[in-house]
C-alpha cells in the first residue's frame, strides 16, 4: 500500500514504498536494465583492463570516454525508471511512453550527473567520499532540478535506508552467485567440453566473473533503490511545501466534529 | 498591430504602448521564449561537454589510482 501523502516516512518506509513501487512498473525496470548493461559491462572491461598489468594510460582514458558516453544511457534509464516510479494509480506507470523522458528533465539529469561524477573522482583517493556521494546519483536522475535542499532533508532517514541495502546487496549477491552456479552445473552435464573449465570461469577468485556479478547485483537492487529514492524525494516536497501540514490540518478538522459531538 | 487586422478596443492588448491582438502578442512571446531557449540549450551542451572531459580525465586518473593501490 501506498503511503499518504504528506507522511513523514521512515528508512524502512522508504525501502517497502521503494520495492512496491518497482512491482508496479516492471517494463520500466526492464527497459532500464537494457539501458544500464552496457555501462556496467564497460565499467568492469575498465577497472580489469586498468589493474592488468603493462596497462597504458591513453587507452585508459578513451575508455574511461566510452564508460561515460555509455553511462549516458543508465541516466536516460534512470529517469525513464523515476518517473514510473513516481507515476501514482490511476497513471499506469508500464506503458511504453514512459520512456519518452522531457529533454530538459534528461539535460539536467545528464549535467547533475557528470557533476557528481566528476566531484566523487576527484575525491577518489580517500575511497569513502565517492561511495558518500553515491546517492546523489540516484537522486539527481529521480528528480532532475529538484532543489539540493529538498533532495538532502532528512539525512538520517537516506543513511539509513542505504545501511538497510547493505545486507541485501549481500544477499542478492549470493543469491545470484548460486544460481549461476546451480545454472553452470546443470549445463556442464549437457554441454561437451571440459566442466572444469566452467567452473574456473564462474569461480569468485577469477577477477572478471567477480566484477561481473558485482555489476549484475547493483542492477538488480539499483530499481529498488531508485524507488526507495523517489519516495525519499516526494516525502521531502510535501514537506517543503507545506503539504504535510495540509494533510494533519485535514486530519485535525475532520476529528473536530466528532469531539464537538 | 502586426497583422493589420482589425480588433475592437476591448480584445487590443497594448505592450509598450503598442495595441496588439492575441494571436500577435503570443508569437511575440513565443519568439522571444525559442530564442531564450536556444541560448539555453547551447549553454547547456557547452557546460556539459566540459563536465565531460573533465570526468572522463578524472576517471581514467582515480581507476588508475587504485589499480596502483590495489
Amino acid at each position: 500500500m501506498s503511503l499518504p501523502r504528506g507522511v513523514t516516512p521512515g528508512a524502512v518506509d522508504l525501502l517497502d514504498e521503494g520495492l512496491e513501487r518497482v512491482t508496479r512498473a516492471w517494463g520500466a525496470v526492464g527497459a532500464f536494465w537494457m539501458l544500464a548493461l552496457p555501462a556496467r559491462v564497460a565499467l568492469v572491461e575498465l577497472i580489469l583492463f586498468a589493474t592488468a598489468p603493462g596497462g597504458r594510460s591513453a587507452p585508459l582514458l578513451e575508455r574511461s570516454y566510452g564508460v561515460l558516453a555509455l553511462g549516458l544511457l543508465t541516466v536516460y534509464g534512470r529517469v525513464a525508471l523515476g518517473r514510473a516510479l513516481s507515476a501514482r494509480p490511476p497513471v499506469p506507470p508500464d506503458r511504453w511512453r514512459i520512456l519518452a523522458v522531457p529533454p530538459g528533465g534528461y539535460a539536467r539529469a545528464v549535467t547533475a550527473s557528470l557533476a557528481v561524477l566528476l566531484i566523487a573522482m576527484l575525491l577518489g583517493f580517500t575511497v569513502l567520499a565517492p561511495l558518500a556521494l553515491l546517492p546523489l546519483l540516484g537522486l539527481v536522475a529521480v528528480a532532475p532540478g529538484e532543489r539540493p535542499l529538498t533532495l538532502l532533508s532528512g539525512p538520517g532517514r537516506l543513511l539509513g535506508l542505504h545501511l538497510l541495502l547493505l545486507p541485501g546487496l549481500l544477499v542478492v549477491a549470493v543469491n545470484l552467485h548460486g544460481l549461476v552456479s546451480l545454472v553452470a552445473t546443470a549445463l556442464s552435464s549437457v554441454l561437451p567440453g571440459d566442466p572444469q573449465r566452467l567452473a574456473r570461469a564462474l569461480a569468485l577468485q577469477n577477477p572478471r566473473y567477480l566484477a561481473l556479478l558485482l555489476g549484475s547485483v547493483s542492477l538488480c537492487i539499483e530499481p529498488v533503490w531508485l524507488g526507495a529514492l523517489t519516495a525519499h524525494v516526494e516525502a521531502a516536497r510535501a514537506r517543503t511545501g507545506g503539504e504535510d501540514l495540509r494533510v494533519w490540518l485535514e486530519e485535525l478538522r475532520a476529528r473536530a466534529p466528532r469531539r464537538a459531538a | 498591430m502586426r497583422c493589420r487586422r482589425v480588433v475592437c478596443q476591448e480584445c487590443a492588448l497594448t505592450w509598450d504602448g503598442v495595441n496588439h491582438c492575441r494571436a500577435c502578442l503570443e508569437l511575440r512571446r513565443g519568439q522571444t521564449r525559442g530564442g531564450r531557449s536556444w541560448l539555453r540549450w547551447v549553454g547547456w551542451a557547452a557546460l556539459t561537454s566540459v563536465l565531460f572531459l573533465a570526468t572522463g580525465w578524472a576517471m581514467a586518473w582515480t581507476v588508475g589510482l587504485w589499480a596502483r593501490r590495489g
